[in-house]
């Protein structure tokens, strides 16, 4: 594959995953912290951004060992290389965010488990370019990101009146207690999976015949 | 051999390098995450102790069960050498994970000086704010320790007298659960200090 075409291919999948394939949109991946750290905007960005640490380095690690991975080390190699940055990330977070890291509890170790990076592991980084690969783990990243934001954006404001600890709603507002509670997490994202379903079928929709 | 590590070369490799890799970052940055802890605590115990002049920590043997345990108490002294109260650990289970709390007592052990809240992971919005709401915690300064302190969901939450604690809207969970740990913990650990207490001396050096 000539420099120009794995270029195109790369930025392609960046930007398709942002969206088009966003993880929490359209795969349904990374659903725990996608419903337990996205109360607020704050911990909900601060997740999102340790996951793309993380998707970016493990596949840049899978993407330069590709050729090295046997099957049946494949499996073992993802988790030993997530586990790594995950470590790194959780160990970060307790140094120079204590208060983060706090709020984010058992979460930030779970992204360990967070089939969305195993499954960018194998499904691009195992088989990519080094290029190709990182700019996946960007797309997936961000992409991830995107919607924690977009879901807390939604649970701050109607839960709290607040985003990103700013007053936005006027004071006579009365928080919706049930936005900041788990349900409230399920209704939000059961509601934005509605809506861009609908959208999406309503832009493939073939032009009705005159 | 050959056949092992031939399927094995790049198991152990990375093996290796991830483990060098993690124990300098450990290495880098946990003398930090200890004086973030560290911090965190003096704070704590200087939020309830305001007017010690010096600080002393000291270990007492508690009851656990059919066991005893040692547990650090932080004995608070006046520029006269008196003691002007102590504060223990107290750690139980909250709504969604542990709840870490620093008690601070009086010399006599009969009225609590005030909580901090070192660990809790509770509710954004509403258990979280037993970290931050100072009206929630100012209720604990001058409560009596007996009888124990107990949870209501409306009352006045500018009285400080009484051991009635008014639960942070939309947190009664966690709380009823920071009563409780705090109750629990003063029945295990108020004789050791109230021996303490009895030959409680200034240090020699303020901490």
């Amino acid at each position: 594959m000539s420099a120009r075409a794995t270029t195109s291919e790369a930025l392609t999948g960046f930007v398709k995953n942002l969206w088009a394939e966003n993880p929490v949109f359209r795969a349904l991946l990374g659903m725990c912290p996608t419903l337990a750290v996205t109360a607020a905007v704050k911990p909900a960005l601060t997740m999102g951004l340790a996951a793309t640490f993380v998707v970016v380095c493990a596949n840049t690690l899978v993407s330069i060992m590709r050729h090295a991975l046997t099957p049946h080390l494949r499996i073992l190699m993802f988790t030993l290389t997530i586990a790594v940055f995950v470590t790194i990330a959780d160990l970060f977070l307790k140094a120079f965010l204590p208060d983060m890291s706090e709020v984010l509890g058992p979460f930030v170790p779970l992204i360990i488990v967070n089939c969305m990076i195993i499954a960018r592991a194998e499904a691009c980084a195992s088989k990519k370019p080094l290029f190709t690969a990182v700019m996946d783990g960007f797309g997936i990243g961000f992409g991830f990101t995107i919607a924690l934001v977009m879901l807390a954006t939604i649970r701050e404001i109607l839960g709290g009146g607040t985003w990103f600890d700013f007053r936005v709603l006027p004071t006579w507002w009365v928080p919706w207690t049930i936005m900041k509670l788990p349900a409230g997490a399920f209704i939000t994202l059961g509601l934005m999976l509605a809506v861009i379903v609908h959208l999406q079928r309503r832009r493939q929709k073939p032009p009705q015949a005159a | 051999m050959r056949n092992f590590l031939k399927l094995s070369w790049l198991v152990l490799l990375c093996a290796f390098v991830f483990g060098l890799l993690l124990a300098t970052v450990y290495t880098s940055w946990q003398p930090r995450i200890e004086a973030n802890r560290i911090a965190k605590l003096n704070r704590g115990i200087r939020s309830i102790l305001a007017d010690a002049d010096s600080i002393r920590a000291d270990t007492l043997q508690v009851a656990a069960g059919e066991v005893t345990e040692p547990a650090v108490v932080y004995a608070g002294f006046s520029t006269a050498g008196e003691p002007v109260g102590f504060v223990f650990h107290a750690e139980g289970t909250g709504f969604q994970d542990r709840i870490e709390l620093l008690v601070g007592v009086d010399p006599a052990f009969e009225r609590y000086r005030g909580i901090a809240v070192l660990f809790a992971a509770e509710t954004p919005g509403f258990g979280d704010a037993i970290r931050d709401s100072a009206i929630f915690k100012s209720q604990f300064v001058g409560a009596p320790v007996d009888p124990p302190l107990s949870v209501i969901k409306a009352g006045d939450r500018t009285k400080t007298d009484d051991p009635e604690i008014v639960s942070i809207t939309g947190a009664t969970i966690t709380s009823v659960s920071v009563t409780t740990i705090i109750n629990r913990r003063v029945e295990t650990i108020r004789t050791p200090v109230q021996e303490m207490a009895r030959g409680a001396k200034a240090p020699a050096e303020g901490t």
